[in-house]
């Protein structure tokens, strides 16, 4: 029963740190996004941001 | 649940060696899929922080592949797979990293339109084998080892981060 238990916890460190990568990608993807915002408003259209 | 998943949550499954990973992001479903799509956007930020990726094949089309390198301190780390299926709403594609050359996943990323200018990512994983996906969970090859291990397990101790609620009763 020990063992299962710690063998769970190693599971869910695995996890929450892919998680964590997965987040950091995701924040750097982010700042792309929102770059491409500025250049879209620069060239044609404006986005729904402004308005909101 | 219309709010919004501002951080990126995350499910391992219990009975296909499955990782599902759902992101918010604020921008349109066309926005984000140029992002995994023109190659120029996409290197600025695939690779881990600190790293540079370099694409050395790159055709986001269906039936296409790709291959890209992230290195750092002479340290190199290939990764390659083929494009199954690429239209604006979804991408199929298989990857592969080159360090375990014959494992490789299969993966699904949806563009799922919220409205107001937001999208909802959903990317799934499926891995070959329990011992693939475990091993590529565990690798941990993205964060520094001083990156947050320590804040991690204090949080582990606090009881601040739920577990996957089943199996926990052991």
């Amino acid at each position: 029963m020990h063992l299962e238990a710690e063998v769970f916890d190693l599971m869910t460190k695995w996890i929450e740190r892919y998680r964590q990568r997965a987040e950091a990608r995701y924040r750097r993807l982010d700042a792309v996004l929102a770059e491409m915002d500025d250049d879209e408003e620069a060239g044609h259209r404006p986005t729904r941001e402004e308005t909101a | 649940m219309n709010d919004t998943m501002k951080k990126a949550a995350i499910e391992a499954d219990p009975t296909v060696p499955i990782i599902r990973v759902t992101r918010d992001f604020a921008a349109t479903p066309a926005q984000l899929f140029r992002a995994h799509t023109d190659p120029e956007l996409f290197v600025r930020w695939i690779g881990p922080d600190g790293m540079t990726t370099t694409l050395d094949r790159w055709d986001a089309s269906t039936g296409g592949s790709w291959r890209y390198v992230a290195a750092r301190d002479g340290m190199e780390f290939g990764f390659h797979g083929c494009f199954h299926e690429v239209r604006p709403d979804r991408i199929v594609q298989t990857f592969t990293w080159e360090g375990d050359p014959d494992g490789v996943a299969l993966e699904t990323l949806n563009f799922e339109d919220l409205g107001d200018g937001r999208t909802r990512l959903r990317a799934q994983s499926l891995c070959d084998s329990f011992e693939g996906r475990d091993a590529w969970l565990r690798s941990g090859m993205e964060v520094g080892v001083d990156q947050g291990y320590a804040k991690l397990d204090a949080l582990l101790a606090a009881g601040e981060i739920a577990g996957t609620a089943e199996g926990a009763e052991a």
